[in-house]
């Protein structure tokens, strides 16, 4: 376990103990993301809250502490959002352009507003459990991207791609070490004597950090933190937020979550409210959660899936009233027994042995088989007849079609008239002269509103939705879609218990070479593993792994996707697959 | 430059939220300061008048205008040779048939129920008196309503319920599963981008409309009747069959205005209708009648109106109309294969024949739908006589000119992108939306008696009349109070009497009926109208129009049965019943629980029967008019004449009081006493 980062459960001990403070904590965890925005660069945070607010809200909950009220194990824990979920003191940007996101870390000159309303989550982990918020998070605009690199230009006219921390992590902790005082023997004094360092020292760390890495053989290269939740990730992987709200629509927590080193959880299609969710691909949206360990995971969605209680989203679902089906109930169990996983069928299918997937990722894939199994779980190979390879071939593409299509339907209200940039119209004369003057309006505030990857989506969608194309493309990716689903949810009914994919079949790529040149259809096929759950609705969880490759940089992540709403089954094989493979996150 | 949007209290976005610099606050002349979304009118202002039917200022038009609809008959028929028959919608060439006119009719009705369609925002239903137009522009608004991004629809099952209990009002027949979808296009009113609809899974679909044509009507048609392709039969009704009804969500309002402080032109927009709960009823194209098609669409108004799920405001725009309209020739070839074709297959045979349709949008009165309809029809038929047929477009209808405009042709067709809406599950018509019933179940327990139904019932129970049975059952409510004031009166009327004959009591029952009708038709809903307006006025709803619903009446259907007790007894005349029942109105909180009757005689509202007292009256009047009784002994017309002038005397003198029958009876034979006159 690396230094800088807590976890949740290590964080409520330290506090209910005692050793450390609500107050030094959040101080701490500020100072990081300070650090981490100011000196490293890493473009996680779009808005960062002010100190002094933090620092009351830790004091309120250090009182709640005193007189026995805690709220919650999530009582003072430092969380952060994604900027496409409403928090009712931040704005609501979705990082584009056209709802006023112009990046300035200090919000002074942020030109959108506060959004007013606590999305259904962000209330249940802020406002009732008693959460405090670091701020919100970047993002690919929209959550249309894979590499956290699609971000509207900020004031200074540069892009701002979330960088990957994982790299500085091992020097920076090296840093830390060196700066705790030397009587601090065991790991939990050690740990508190690293959150009571001063923010100077932090901070020289971090610059210290710095400078090995660049002067290290990787040279001091940027990585993609994954996307679209990048800066989701990247705080939690940082250690700035110890827990964070992402949304996965086909694979933006999970995806992040493996390059970064997480567990990033996308549960059922409806499970959690959408209430609040800039609103990118209506049928595969859901909010996901990005955490440093199954366990952190485990917490967050336990308090976020609310059992048949009222949701101000339709398409949501509880796990019903007769189901007290717990994933940390669960997951406690395993301590308990020493074959937590026996009759649990894990299977491997064939269809997803692509020719493209590398040995190293095949020889990890084994490898967290072996560990299911050796867990008591029982090891079933699938068949192309049970899930198609040729259904999961094309689901990438079916899976574009229907966001595209959603995506030019959700992305049509912003026109700048009610909320948002509205673009001034006299600097567009070269405009189509057969618009009305009103369409001229809507034209210029969009094309100057959105980025270049949310004008191709809509594009696309526009034209899949047209009616010459309605049957040719978008029925066909719906009719694929459902055969999709039927095959996953027969076979996960009838045959095993749950699948063993693995997340990503590449390691995250320089951001400089990407996003400037990088063909988008390449950054796709990021995608191709955590599609098919999406289409499908399932849950799914991308658990870290060490690489089998010696001195690899990154974690290679394997994927469990479980039945609906069999969260509880695919987290106890997380936690299996996470204690058992090793530290993650650097050597 | 950036004045804040006023937002309605129940919001709880922030009004910084929702961007300044593009709010104005304008002024009206009564110093009300409302306040919309403004868009500079040039914006707006497109070639073809998009949407034209959504300014306000278009329909501020239409009722200035709408009784000088004499030009638009100009313009129909004095340039040319061609006439259509607005009866039967034959048009005809210098007098010889030559095209028949088809019409299919599309309505939009807003649902009268509490909140919007899927935002759960208050609309005030004329349940309560007040409407929506009361409100402040932007006022009644939910952030779904403005598409603040991160809200979704929850769909209202009291809209559910009111669509489908005007889907079984119409006969529809009721799909269990029904599905929403979004219809794209970009308008600054239709605040998402797109429009919440039912399109390929409507809620309801194949029902009928049974519609009764006006009673001057018929002796018309029945002139007409020897046209051999006369559309429908001669007799008083005819049936419309409904295609579809869907759910769907109203848009915003856009309103042209000048800017009072640049004197500019700009359209100003207000949300609060965005979002309403409407359903539209889609008809088959079978009417060929303009006049038909004004009937079917009075019938629907009232039939929604009765069942309590529209308040059918044409004016308001709770109720709006679309006619499509095409032309099919006539030929002697068609007319010999008519004769051996049933009606269906020959309206078949016409709709294979028919031209391109044209659909007319936004029709706001009865007038404007025969007027557009017929206008149309000349235009298509006139443009297909000289071989240069017209195109499927949209237009609508000046009222000014009484002509339609082209607002958009097909080539300009919009491709609405229909898409499911992923926001909203199916809708399932069980027991958890409606109320623990099933549909049929649910039909039973909550469709009120169908006007038809009970138009019949109280003709044939009562023998009321059958205008005086629609003008009852014009008022929902007043159909309950009316069978409770029958019911009152006839025990009273008919008590010990079980011996009489079944056609006395068939006559007598007549008779009670056609007094309740009367005192309930032209008293009762004239008090209403009064006290409530009065009422809104002094809460201060300065425009109220009041209402004549019985629903708000302070009078009980007991306490009318009561005063035709005394009325039909000869205690009181017809004009103390009036006094009684304003009596009873006025002060209905001391007197509710006061019999009429003791009432009526604290009040002195009792006729003077006894013979004596009036011969007494007769005698003093005669004796204060001698030249008047000169006169009446001439004979003659002057006796009759001048017996006039002695009853409204004598009756004057009575105060009203005396008994009329008695008065005329007794001043006859007291006459006879002091001047007989010879034969």
């Amino acid at each position: 376990m690396s230094r800088s980062q807590l976890t949740i459960q290590q964080a409520a001990r330290l506090l209910d103990a005692g050793l450390i403070s609500c107050k030094q904590l959040v101080a701490y965890c500020r100072t990081l993301a300070v650090a981490g925005e100011e000196i490293w660069g890493l473009h996680a945070y779009n808005t960062l809250v002010d100190l002094d607010q933090m620092l009351d809200q830790a004091g309120e909950s250090d009182r709640r502490r005193h007189y026995g009220e805690t709220m919650s194990i999530l009582d003072g824990i430092p969380m952060s959002f994604k900027s496409n979920i409403a928090v009712r003191t931040e704005p609501l940007t979705a990082g584009s352009r056209i709802l006023g996101y112009h990046h300035d870390i200090n919000k002074a000159s942020m030109i959108a507003p506060p959004v007013g309303y606590d999305a259904d989550t962000v209330k249940i982990l802020l406002r009732d459990k008693g959460g405090i918020l670091m701020g919100t998070t970047s993002l690919d605009e929209f959550g249309m991207g894979s590499l956290g690199t699609n971000t509207a230009v900020g004031v200074d006219g540069k892009a701002r791609p979330t960088k990957n921390p994982l790299p500085l992590l091992s020097f920076l902790d090296e840093m830390l070490a060196n700066a705790i005082p030397k009587d601090a023997s065991s790991a939990e004094e050690q740990l508190v004597a690293t959150l009571q360092l001063p923010s100077d020292v932090i901070l020289q760390c971090h610059q210290n950090a710095l400078q090995l890495y660049e002067q290290s053989h990787m040279g001091g290269f940027a990585f993609s933190a994954g996307g679209s939740s990048s800066g989701s990730a990247a705080s939690v992987a940082h250690g700035s937020a110890l827990l964070s709200l992402g949304t996965d629509t086909g694979g933006s927590v999970r995806l992040p979550a493996a390059w970064c080193g997480l567990v990033g959880l996308k549960p059922s299609y409806g499970l959690l409210s959408r209430h609040g969710i800039v609103s990118y691909a209506s049928s595969f949206d859901t909010v996901g959660i990005l955490a440093r360990s199954v366990d952190c995971a485990c917490i967050a969605l336990d308090v976020l899936a609310q059992r048949g209680e009222y949701s101000r989203d339709s398409t949501f679902s509880s796990y019903g009233p007769n189901n007290t089906s717990s994933s940390q109930v669960a997951v406690a169990e395993l301590s308990t027994s020493n074959n937590p996983l026996n009759g649990v069928k894990v299977g491997i299918p064939e269809a997803f042995s692509i020719r493209e997937c590398p040995s190293d990722i095949s020889e990890n894939w084994s490898k967290a088989a072996q560990i299911l199994e050796d867990y008591g779980a029982e090891i079933v190979q699938v068949s192309a007849e049970s899930i198609s390879p040729g259904l999961i071939q094309k689901a990438l593409a079916a899976y574009y079609v229907l966001v595209s299509a959603e995506a030019s339907s959700n992305l049509s209200r912003y026109d700048g008239f009610r909320y948002g940039v509205k673009a001034n119209t006299t600097a567009t004369t070269d405009l189509n002269k057969d618009y009305t003057p009103l369409e001229q309006q809507y034209a210029s505030t969009r094309s100057e509103g959105f980025g270049k990857e949310v004008a191709r989506r809509i594009l696309c969608g526009t034209y899949v939705l047209s009616s010459d194309q309605f049957h040719t493309h978008y029925e066909a990716a719906a009719t694929l879609r459902a055969c999709l689903a039927e095959e996953l949810h027969s076979t996960l009914k009838e045959r095993v218990d749950l699948l063993l994919i693995p997340t990503v079949l590449s390691p995250p790529p320089h951001i400089e070479y990407s996003g400037t040149s990088m063909d988008s259809t390449v950054m796709f096929a990021n995608d191709i593993m955590t599609t098919p759950p999406s289409l499908a609705g399932l849950p799914s969880v991308s658990v870290p792994m060490t690489s089998t490759v010696e001195d690899a940089k990154f974690p290679s992540s394997m994927q469990l996707i479980g039945g609906r709403l069999r969260e509880d089954v695919i987290l106890k094989a997380a936690h299996v697959l996470l204690k058992q493979s090793g530290s993650y996150g650097g050597p | 430059m950036l004045n804040i949007l006023k937002w309605g209290s129940a919001s709880r976005v922030p009004r910084a939220f929702l961007s300044g610099g593009r709010t104005s606050i304008i002024c009206f002349q009564d110093g009300r300061e409302v306040e919309f979304v403004r868009i500079q009118h040039r914006q707006l202002h497109s070639k073809y008048h998009h949407h034209h039917h959504n300014h306000r200022r278009c329909c501020r038009r239409d009722r200035f205008y709408s009784f000088t609809s004499s030009s638009a008959k100009k313009s129909l028929s004095t340039t040319t040779e061609w006439t259509v028959d607005g009866e039967t919608g034959i048009v005809s060439h210098q007098g010889t048939p030559r095209y028949q006119t088809l019409l299919g009719l599309e309505i939009h009705a807003q649902l009268d129920i509490s909140t919007k369609l899927f935002s759960g925002c208050a609309v005030g239903s004329s349940g309560v008196g007040s409407s929506i137009h009361n409100y402040k522009p932007n006022t009644s608004v939910f952030p779904l309503d403005m598409a603040v991004p991160g809200w979704l629809p929850r769909l209202s099952q009291e809209a559910v319920h009111a669509a489908v209990l005007s889907a079984a009002a119409l006969h529809c027949v009721l799909p269990p599963v029904s599905r929403f979808e979004r219809k794209h296009y970009f308008y600054a009113d239709l605040p998402l981008g797109y429009q919440m609809t039912q399109q390929r899974w409507p809620l309801a679909r194949n029902g009928v409309l049974h519609c009764q044509r006006p009673s001057n009507q018929k002796k018309k048609r029945n002139k007409n009747n020897n046209n051999a392709i006369a559309s429908s039969s001669s007799s008083t009704t005819f049936s419309v069959s409904i295609d579809r009804i869907q759910l769907e969500q109203d848009t915003g309002k856009t309103i042209l205005a000048t800017n009072p402080r640049t004197q500019q032109k700009e359209s100003l927009v207000d949300f609060n209708r965005a979002g309403q709960a409407l359903i539209e009823i889609v008809f088959a194209p079978e009417l060929t009648s303009p006049v038909d098609a004004a009937t079917a669409v009075e019938t629907l108004r009232l039939l929604l109106k009765h069942i309590g799920t529209c308040n059918g405001k044409l004016e308001e725009g709770s109720l709006r109309c679309d006619v499509n309209v095409s032309i099919s020739p006539i030929d002697d070839n068609l007319e010999y294969e008519v004769s051996s074709l049933s009606q269906q297959q020959q309206h078949q045979l016409l709709l294979e024949r028919a031209g391109n349709r044209v659909e007319v949008k936004n029709l706001n009165s009865l007038r404007q739908i025969q007027e557009a309809a017929k206008y149309e029809a000349l235009r298509q038929a006139q443009a297909a006589f000289q071989h240069t047929p017209t195109a499927q477009e949209t237009r609508t209808f000046d009222v000014k000119t009484g002509r339609t405009i082209v607002t958009r042709t097909k080539g300009g067709a919009k491709d609405y992108r229909f898409m499911p809406e992923p926001d909203l599950p199916p809708l399932v018509l069980d027991a958890n939306v409606l109320d623990g019933m099933t549909v049929t179940e649910f039909i039973a327990a909550r469709l009120p008696e169908l006007p038809q139904d009970a138009r019949e019932r109280l003709q044939r129970d009562y023998g009321l009349s059958d205008y005086m049975a629609t003008v009852v059952v014009g008022d929902p409510p007043a159909i309950a109070m009316f069978d409770e004031a029958m019911q009152v009166a006839l025990s009273q009327l008919t008590d010990g009497e079980d011996t009489t004959q079944k056609q006395q009591l068939q006559s007598q029952k007549s008779k009670i009926s056609e007094a309740i009708a009367n005192l309930l038709c032209n008293e009762l809903f004239a008090l209403v109208r009064e006290f409530e307006t009065r009422r809104l006025i002094a809460e201060g709803h300065l425009d109220a129009a009041g209402t004549t619903s019985v629903q708000f009446s302070k009078i009980t259907g007991t306490q009318l049965g009561n005063v035709v007790v005394l009325l039909l007894e000869g205690t009181m005349s017809n004009t103390m019943a009036k006094q009684l029942l304003r009596v009873l109105y006025k002060e209905h909180d001391e007197l509710q629980d006061v019999e009429p009757r003791q009432i009526a005689s604290d009040r002195g509202f009792a006729l003077i029967t006894d013979p004596a007292i009036i011969e007494d009256l007769c005698r003093k009047v005669i004796a204060e008019h001698t030249d008047e009784l000169e006169r009446y002994k001439l004979g003659g017309k002057f006796a009759k004449k001048i017996t006039k002038f002695f009853l409204g005397k004598a009756m004057t003198a009575s105060q009203g009081n005396a008994h009329p029958e008695r008065l005329n009876e007794i001043l006859m034979e007291v006459l006879e006493d002091i001047a007989p006159l010879e034969d």
